[in-house]
């Protein structure tokens, strides 16, 4: 459908009138009368009061200039266009920009001055570490642009800009390093971003949800993060990053499941203990997952597999409970999730009640009422502490909720429904992609030689390749034969 | 549609929930012991450990005592009896009483074998007396006589005291040709629970005992071993040493083996003749008589008199046990497989095995006479 472009009325009435009613009349557009038959028309609480004065108003008032070309050379704002279309002069308006229109010319400038009102800069909250920088994304675009390109000076860094919501024009920006992000995957998120109908989007928690490769599944397939080092690093590997003007949080993919219990912190550290605490990471993720579930498996089936020297204090600890395990598990549980939910949404000054609550009132006084067994209360408190090693927000809570089915299976056939629903699991994780790329890798397909990066991780004298899952156009950080000759 | 018959099907796998039965762990009994008599009319008189998980019980365990015409029928005899539905899945050790023994094992060892709960590593017995009473034991300083029998039994075949004798090994006796298995022998004394020895078994029968002594001797030329501590009863005279100075006369060595290795050779394929040649390097704890261990020579001697007590300890046992026609050493496995068709069977082996020659050599070397442990 050919769109028809309204031509911009060149009288200042009609001008006026137009951008009026573009805007259905709001209040707060000013039309102000710079002399000379110059008006300008602005939203007032859009832009930079300041620059209105000195670099627009201050140049162009008490001249007259009889074509609009001429106001453009006087006004010393950088980002300035000229404009015959109405529709795109409305679009301006509301983003932040000036009309300068003059009496009897059919064309605008669009004077582009958005008042830049954003939070400062601050530490990372939500994925803090000890070892390195501590500076999170905040909510404005260009500084979260301007924070990646100060990690990466590179004139490859590619960066292309995309609008997405056909109400709110939301700014998306897409960031790769030319030369060695996989054209395939750019071009595939590429295109995913530019299909995107909708009327809008608010956080790029939203468009991570709206472009990743299966919505149906329990696990997400792209990464969120606040933390401007950890996408740079990403992006150095090959990977592609999505900001979105209004959120603190940046998305990267193609993200492959075991990089979801990365951390910046494991490249900073020395790499035994990067190693370490990944190999401790996915223990306590497997344990998060499969010890309430065993737990009720064996209570409720498999007694013989119980050591010895654990029976008695097991059955005596189990005595007075008035529940079948598998009530008992779940009741314990979703006590653990109700704290949780109710920690997370109380304001911080009574959030410590709750672990008051917590700690004494559920865990000892169940105990005490012959609610729960001891053991039980170990066993979920652990669940839950290995779902808090998750490094990433979205993945702990899939594991969080991975394991009610989990103990349902196991309460119904035991160990056999524990390894029924790991079956299934793991079906399901092959099954899935993230932008295409296969997401368990570099177990399935196996990529053994990205598991020296990705599953532990050796030093970086031994790891000059970038991931060969990412499929990178670059495969090395640095060529080992050069650095070996240089030593 | 196949979206909607596929969620069907898991919903209906749901309900297969009917299909698994619950045994949930306090609601069950737990028996960790068992033990079979014979009965004067030929009935099995079952004793069965049951763990007690009341916290407030004084006593931990309960014994229920029930007469049946088989093992499985003792257990629905016990069930009539008990609170909780009683399960072997924790079943440590099973004992027999000598006379049901004498009757053959076979059954029991083939049901418990079948019965996929049961582990294969749980312990065979042979009970000098009553089973029954030796698992009535009331003795405060054994608050559960089932779980002390089984640690007293796994302790001692760790250190190599006794032979293992597992469920598992115990099957030899009906699947294996050349080797019988060994049971050690428990007894009640002065309340409480002795390893007096190990029973030799022929075709899962108990044909004849070994003393405590003798079950040393058992275990070391079963396989090669790192540990078992013993004591010896040597001469002095070589040594110039009559032990006249000692309470009862009798010279001995307590020795720690650091390395034992037996190997048993086929000398003679018709006239049945075997080299039984036992290497033992072990490190002296105690000799009860003023000797100088840092004379070479004294040692020397000494190994050659160990030596020679070994030499005829295993003779006596090698003799014995070929006269009750039991090999607990495994010359037949030796037999069947260095001899090309042998075809060899149990009742072939238990007639040719009496009549063979074993002779015995023993290498004995001291390791350390210094640090006892």
């Amino acid at each position: 459908m050919e769109k028809i472009i309204r031509p911009i009325p060149p009288t200042t009435e009609e001008m006026t009138l137009a951008l009026k009613k573009g805007l259905q009349n709001s209040a707060d557009l000013m039309v102000k009368s710079a002399g000379s038959g110059m008006t300008l028309l602005y939203i007032d609480t859009l832009i930079e009061k300041l620059m209105l004065h000195q670099d627009i108003l201050g140049r162009i008032k008490d001249e007259s200039f009889s074509e609009i070309d001429a106001i453009m050379g006087e006004i010393t704002v950088s980002d300035i266009k000229k404009s015959k279309n109405l529709d795109e002069a409305i679009m301006a308006v509301l983003t932040g920009s000036v009309i300068v229109h003059l009496n009897g010319d059919s064309s605008v400038l669009l004077v582009n001055i958005p008042s830049d009102e954003k939070r400062a800069l601050s530490k990372s909250e939500n994925e803090s570490q000890v070892v390195g920088s501590q500076i999170a994304f905040n909510e404005s675009l260009s500084t979260n642009i301007q924070l990646i390109r100060r990690y990466l000076a590179d004139p490859n860094l590619c960066q292309e800009m995309f609008h997405i919501g056909t109400r709110t024009h939301t700014a998306v920006s897409m960031l790769y390093i030319k030369d060695i992000a996989s054209e395939e995957y750019v071009n595939n998120l590429r295109e995913r971003l530019t299909s995107i109908k909708i009327d809008g989007i608010i956080d790029s928690a939203v468009l991570s949800q709206l472009i990743e490769d299966s919505s149906l599944s329990l696990f997400p397939q792209m990464t969120v993060t606040e933390r401007p080092d950890l996408v740079s690093h990403w992006l150095l590997n090959g990977k592609i990053t999505v900001l979105v003007n209004g959120s603190t949080l940046a998305i990267c993919c193609p993200h492959s499941f075991i990089e979801f219990f990365h951390t910046m912190e494991d490249i900073n550290v020395r790499w035994h203990i990067a190693t370490f605490l990944r190999l401790l990471r996915m223990a306590g993720v497997f344990m998060s997952i499969f010890f309430t579930a065993v737990y009720v498996a064996v209570l409720t089936y498999h007694y013989e597999i119980v050591p010895q020297a654990l029976l008695i204090p097991l059955s005596e600890s189990r005595a007075r409970v008035p529940f079948p395990p598998l009530f008992e598990a779940f009741l314990l549980e979703f006590m653990i999730e109700f704290l949780r939910e109710a920690g997370s949404r109380m304001p911080t000054k009574v959030g410590q009640t709750i672990g008051i609550v917590g700690g004494i009132v559920i865990g000892t006084a169940a105990v005490d009422a012959g609610f729960t067994s001891n053991i039980l209360i170990i066993i979920v408190a652990l669940g839950a502490l290995g779902s808090f090693i998750t490094p990433s927000y979205t993945m702990g809570n899939v594991i969080r909720i991975l394991r009610f089915p989990l103990i349902l299976l196991a309460g119904c056939w035991g160990l056999y429904g524990i390894m029924f629903g790991f079956c299934l699991l793991l079906l399901h994780l092959l099954r899935q992609t993230t932008l295409g790329a296969p997401f368990m890798a570099p177990f399935y397909p196996p990529r053994f030689a990205d598991w020296k990066t990705n599953i532990i991780r050796l030093p970086f004298t031994y790891t000059s390749n970038r991931p060969i899952e990412l499929r990178p156009k670059d495969e090395h950080k640095y060529n080992p034969e050069k650095a070996k000759k240089q030593k | 549609m196949r979206q909607y018959k596929k969620w069907l099907l898991v919903f209906i796998i749901l309900l297969l929930t009917g299909c698994a039965k619950p045994k949930t762990l306090e609601k069950i009994g737990l028996v960790t012991t068992k033990g079979y008599d014979l009965e004067k009319d030929g009935k099995i008189k079952g004793s069965l450990v049951i763990l007690t998980v009341d916290p407030n019980a004084k006593q931990k365990t309960t014994i229920i005592t029930t007469k049946a015409l088989t093992a499985r029928g003792n257990r629905i005899h016990s069930d009539v009896m008990s609170s909780k539905k009683l399960l072997s899945g924790q079943l440590r050790v099973v004992l027999f009483s000598e006379a049901i023994a004498k009757h053959g094992i076979k059954p029991f060892t083939d049901t418990f074998v079948r019965d996929p709960s049961i582990s294969d590593l749980i312990y065979m017995g042979i009970v000098d007396g009553q089973t029954e009473d030796l698992l009535g034991i009331v003795n405060n300083q054994i608050p559960d006589v089932g779980q002390h029998i089984y640690k007293e039994i796994d302790h001692n075949v760790r250190w190599s005291l006794i032979p293992s004798s597992t469920l598992h090994e115990t099957l030899q006796g009906n699947y294996a040709v050349g080797k019988d298995p060994v049971l050690p022998i428990l007894k009640k004394t002065k309340n409480r629970v002795r390893i007096s020895g190990v029973a030799l078994l022929k075709d899962n029968k108990l044909v004849g005992k070994l003393n405590f002594y003798q079950s040393y001797y058992v275990r070391t030329l079963q396989s090669p071993l790192k540990s078992g501590a013993f004591e010896i009863p040597i001469s002095g005279e070589s040594l110039g040493l009559t032990g006249d100075h000692l309470p009862h006369k009798q010279l001995a060595v307590a020795l720690d083996t650091v390395l034992s290795n037996p190997k048993i050779e086929l000398i003679n394929k018709e006239n049945l003749e075997f080299n039984l040649n036992l290497k033992i390097n072990a490190r002296i704890q105690e000799i009860n008589a003023d000797i100088d261990l840092k004379s070479p020579k004294t040692i020397q001697l000494l190994e050659r008199e160990i030596a020679n007590q070994m030499k005829k300890d295993i003779r006596k046992i090698v003799a014995y046990c070929q006269s009750v026609q039991s090999d607990p050493f495994g010359l037949g496995e030796t037999y069947r497989s260095s001899v090309r068709h042998a075809n060899l069977n149990r009742k072939k082996w238990h007639k040719i095995y009496p009549k063979a020659k074993v002779n015995v050599n023993v290498k004995f070397t001291i390791a350390k006479t210094g640090i006892v442990e």
